[in-house]
């Protein structure tokens, strides 16, 4: 299974792109930190995985920024967990990286895709 | 630590929390914010853990799996210090140390986080430390009035041998039938006491000193040569008496006081041989007393006692007008000294059947002189040391209060230590270390304001303690304002140490719950109960005197004060030593004073009503009313000049005042009061009857009465004196008189005139005690108002502190319910039915309270029914007030929340749901 490097890719969560995964996430609904990790992990297919040591403290500086909120939450017969939520500004910062990342991603592309290069 | 449940459903497992603890280990992190980030990356673990072992993982690979995942030891760390804030506090977990070396450092650390605490919350901590202050500052402040006056020993040497001496009068001592003796009765207990090593007369009084031109009034006394040996005094400067100078003719020495000594000779050292006049009469300084003696208080001159034949004959056996201080041998009990009292008591009645020692029931009577200094402020000053120490108690309940308040407010910073496996007892030291820092805290401010009070004390007390009190504060005032420091400090923390540590909230915590708000709103619902039943029984104990206080003042004293001044002044024998001159003086300087503008009438008496003088004697009364044997009865008399009874406002009755008519050479003549009529010519007139100074086989003139006036009070306000008569002044000449003057303004602005009128007859005279009749009634009742102005003053801040108390709670549980107010309202309730259902809560807490305190009051008021005055310690009126005062505060302190809860806006509220 093709994997990429722990520490190759604590490198590009300083890029912002592990900030971009996170608040995707939890667009939709809060999430707590384990089911965060797990969907990460899943939708890449095992590819990308978090750390419990490199998630949290990212979280934590969302939620400082302003960009998440944390609740603790108890659900019956479960033990409580912490969810996290997306706020309006982390809305608004979710939308400007996505687009941000997509024309990155789309450049990257441009470049490296070989059926491309020949038109340059 | 070991307290968790395995199978706590909320938590995850121990091992997880270990593992992510250990590595937050360095971070030092605020510890509720580590409590938070250990159990969720403890609740991640686990969540994986049993993912693994679903997936059929086995255990042990599951462990290391799950590990794994939090990465090497330093790299949440790493992460982590990016992020969190960094804070100095320490974590609370105990020590590993011996026990003792743990609770020294626990108490540094709990002393270093109050104190940061006090800091942070800055406007509770001056709240908390204001009320203390005033709570302990008025305590240590009377605490020091009671130790000068009660608890210090007096400053004599082995205080507790002496004693005062009285001789025991049925009906005729005041008070408790206590009487002076008289010279022939102090030279018996001389020859027959056997259990003193000495005892010594004291004739107290004033003295004019001087100097032509500056003549000085002063307190002095003479006293029995053994009277210094006795209280163990030594002379500052050359010697005190020897026994020679007890007797007539050699008894021209005196003794100075400090102050007198260097007010008066400029502290010179040469003083010692000089002659002094005393009364005009020269006097040798034979020496000087060291700074603070003062026997009898105030006293700066002594002269020795001397007693000649005169002054021992039968004749002046009646004459009591001698203080008799005596120290008991060493090795002797006061008990046997008693015994041996008792003895003398019935030699004195065998030896001298011919006086009446047998009709008045005659013993003698020794107090300790410590009793006979105090006794009569005793329970006064317990009194308001007790009121006091409830004042305080109601301070501790409010502190309380906002302790519980905010230690709600704190619940999840204790929840951490308890997570973090503080025991109950080191939580409990932890908020006691708090609490009594706070208390420290107030201690230290109350005694900045501490002399202050006393200031104010001493000033409002005048002359009315019996002991000198400093302002400053003695060492016992400091230990004792420490251990009520920490007292209260225990005291008051106790509130959310109880809070915390009753069985089901310390659960709660560890659960990391809030606590049901419930009990805690138990707890301090309990303490505004308490604090209104106290404040009640204060308030209750202030009305009795108060009450007390206008029925004194509503008593009829048989005179009118208004309008009327009053001055001493003593003719010295030496200059006036014939009658004539003495009535020529007084009857001159009348003369004078009633020529002035502004003056309605003047006349002069030997001792004033209520001046604390007295003079009183057998005296025999011509009637056949009475049983032979009651004829002689112990008489008030008073000698005044005409004039008098109209100045002072005193009515007549039947007959006619003293006029010109009755001078020296007149027939003899007396005007008696009504009880005196009532009592030995009942339905008769007194007009024409006569009486006599002395007992039956004495032969004095008879004196016709001419006039019956009111009775007047001439003891104390508080209860009728004897029966009185007059005699006058021009037939029985006196040395020192009052003048009373009646004006038409202010008496006090005629002052300078009249001391202008007596200088101009002879310079040398001193004027002094110069009042008016009002100030006179009021210095006659001065310690009862000041007993009331002080409990009046304890009763008030008891009841400014317990409506804040009730306020505080009010408020806070309108505050816990505005969600609950918000859906009743927004459910239909009206404004009038919310401002109903605060008001029922609020007050049905005060009622109770009331109903305790009136309880309370009922049982605790009837200790103080020696201070009471024509009012029952049950007194309706001053309980009912007590009880409507309090009610009218506690329904305003309820009322303000109460109105805040009608004015909440539903919408408002119930969006915080």
């Amino acid at each position: 299974m093709p994997y990429i490097d722990l520490t190759l890719f604590d490198r590009e969560l300083k890029k912002g792109s592990a900030e971009l995964l996170i608040l995707s996430l939890v667009e939709a609904r809060p999430r707590h930190g384990y089911e965060i990790s797990k969907l990460i992990e899943q939708r890449s297919a095992g590819a990308l995985r978090f750390h419990v040591a490199s998630l949290y403290p990212l979280l934590y500086r969302l939620e400082k920024r302003g960009w998440l909120q944390g609740r603790w939450v108890e659900k019956a017969g479960q033990r409580r967990r912490r969810y996290y939520r997306l706020t309006s500004q982390g809305r608004g910062v979710l939308a400007s990286q996505r687009h941000g990342w997509q024309a990155f991603v789309r450049a990257v592309n441009s470049i490296t895709s070989p059926a491309e290069t020949e038109h340059v | 630590m070991s307290e968790r449940s395995p199978t706590d459903p909320r938590r995850a497992p121990r091992p997880w929390r270990d593992e992510v603890a250990s590595r937050l280990a360095g971070l030092k992190l605020e510890a509720a914010r580590e409590a938070e980030i250990i159990d969720e990356l403890s609740q991640h673990l686990e969540d994986r853990y049993r993912e693994l072992l679903a997936a059929g993982v086995v255990e042990a690979e599951a462990w290391r799996t799950a590990i794994a995942d939090l990465s090497d030891p330093e790299a949440l760390g790493q992460g982590l210090r990016q992020v969190e804030t960094r804070v100095e506090i320490e974590p609370v977990v105990p020590g590993a140390g011996g026990e003792k070396e743990n609770v020294m450092n626990d108490l540094g650390q709990d002393l270093r986080y109050g104190l940061r605490v006090m800091v942070k919350d800055r406007a509770f901590t001056a709240v908390a430390v204001l009320t203390l202050a005033l709570g302990i500052g008025a305590n240590t402040a009377i605490f020091s009035v009671l130790d000068a006056v009660l608890l210090r020993p007096l400053p004599y040497p082995e205080p507790q041998q002496l004693v005062k001496l009285w001789s025991r009068f049925q009906g005729i001592g005041l008070p408790n039938d206590q009487n002076d003796l008289s010279a022939p009765e102090f030279h018996d207990l001389q020859q027959l006491s056997q259990s003193f090593s000495g005892i010594a007369a004291i004739s107290a009084g004033t003295f004019n000193l001087g100097g032509k031109g500056s003549p000085e009034r002063l307190a002095g006394a003479a006293v029995s040569p053994a009277f210094f040996r006795i209280l163990g005094a030594q002379a500052l400067l050359g010697r005190t008496f020897v026994d020679e100078e007890a007797q007539p003719g050699h008894d021209h020495e005196a003794i100075l006081s400090y102050g007198l000594w260097q007010r008066g000779f400029g502290g010179n050292r040469t003083v010692i041989g000089s002659t002094i006049q005393v009364d005009a009469v020269p006097y040798t300084v034979v020496g000087v007393m060291p700074a603070g003696f003062d026997y009898p208080q105030d006293a700066q001159l002594w002269g020795p006692l001397a007693f000649g034949p005169d002054d021992l004959s039968p004749n002046s056996r009646g004459n009591h007008g001698l203080e008799v201080l005596a120290r008991i041998k060493p090795g002797l009990s006061f008990a046997q000294a008693r015994t041996d009292m008792d003895r003398v008591g019935k030699t004195m009645i065998e030896q001298n059947r011919s006086y009446p020692y047998d009709k008045f029931g005659f013993a003698v009577i020794m107090n300790s002189l410590l009793e006979e200094t105090v006794g009569d402020v005793k329970t006064s000053l317990w009194v308001l040391m007790a009121a006091v120490g409830l004042v305080l108690l109601i301070a501790c309940a409010n502190v309380a209060n906002l302790l519980l308040v905010r230690a709600s407010g704190r619940e999840k910073e204790i929840a951490v230590r308890v997570a973090l496996g503080a025991s109950p007892g080191r939580l409990a030291r932890h908020l006691l270390t708090e609490s009594t820092l706070l208390a420290l805290f107030g201690g230290t401010v109350g005694l900045i304001v501490t002399p202050l009070v006393l200031r104010g004390l001493v000033a409002l007390s005048a002359n009315t303690l019996p002991r000198v009190v400093h302002t400053g504060i003695s060492g016992a005032a400091l230990a004792f304002t420490l251990a009520v420091s920490l007292g209260t400090g225990i005291l008051f923390g106790l509130a959310p140490v109880l809070h915390v540590l009753r069985a089901g909230s310390y659960d709660v915590l560890k659960s990391g719950r809030t606590t049901a708000p419930s009990a805690s709103n138990r707890l301090r619902r309990g303490l505004i109960l308490g604090e209104t039943a106290v404040s009640l029984v204060l308030l209750a104990g202030a009305g009795l005197l108060l009450r007390s206080f206008m029925q004194v003042l509503k008593v009829d004293p048989g005179f009118r004060p208004e309008g009327v001044l009053t001055m001493r002044v003593s003719l010295p024998d030496a200059k006036y030593n014939r009658p004539e001159q003495v009535r020529g003086f007084y009857g001159e300087l009348l003369d004078r004073i009633r020529a002035l503008p502004g003056v309605e009438s003047a006349g002069a008496i030997n001792f004033l009503p209520l001046g604390g003088l007295n003079s009183s004697g057998t005296t025999t009364i011509e009637t056949e009313a009475v049983k032979p044997e009651d004829r002689t009865p112990e008489v008030d008399y008073r000698a005044v000049t005409p004039g008098y009874f109209k100045a002072m406002g005193i009515s007549l009755v039947r007959g006619r005042y003293f006029d010109g008519r009755d001078s020296d050479t007149a027939p003899r003549v007396a005007i008696v009061d009504e009880t005196l009529a009532q009592t030995y010519w009942p339905g008769q007139d007194p007009v024409g009857r006569r009486l006599h100074f002395g007992g039956s086989m004495s032969n004095p003139s008879w004196l016709t009465v001419i006039g019956e006036v009111r009775h007047v009070r001439n003891r104390t306000l508080e209860a009728r004196s004897r029966v009185e008569f007059y005699w006058p002044e021009a037939q029985r000449p006196q040395a020192t008189v009052s003048l009373a003057v009646r004006t038409s303004g202010n008496p006090m602005s005629l002052a300078p005139t009249l001391e202008r009128e007596v200088s101009a007859l002879d310079p040398e005279l001193p004027v002094f005690e110069v009042r008016s009749m009002a100030e006179v009634m009021g210095e006659s009742v001065a310690r009862r108002r000041l007993a009331l102005i002080l409990l009046a003053v304890f009763a008030g801040l008891a009841l400014l502190l317990a409506s804040i108390g009730i306020y505080g709670v009010s408020s806070y549980s309108v505050n816990q319910r505005q969600q609950e107010i918000g859906l009743r309202m927004a459910l239909g309730a009206r404004q009038s039915q919310v401002l109903r259902l605060v008001l029922r809560q609020g007050m049905s807490l005060t009622l109770v309270g009331l109903g305790i305190g009136l309880l309370a009051a009922l049982g605790l008021t009837r200790l103080i029914s020696s201070l009471l005055f024509e009012v029952r310690p049950a007194d309706p009126l001053a309980l009912g007030a007590a009880v409507l005062l309090l009610a009218a505060v506690a329904l305003l302190a309820v009322l303000i929340p109460a109105g805040r809860a009608m004015r909440v806006d539903p919408a408002v509220t119930l969006r915080y749901e």
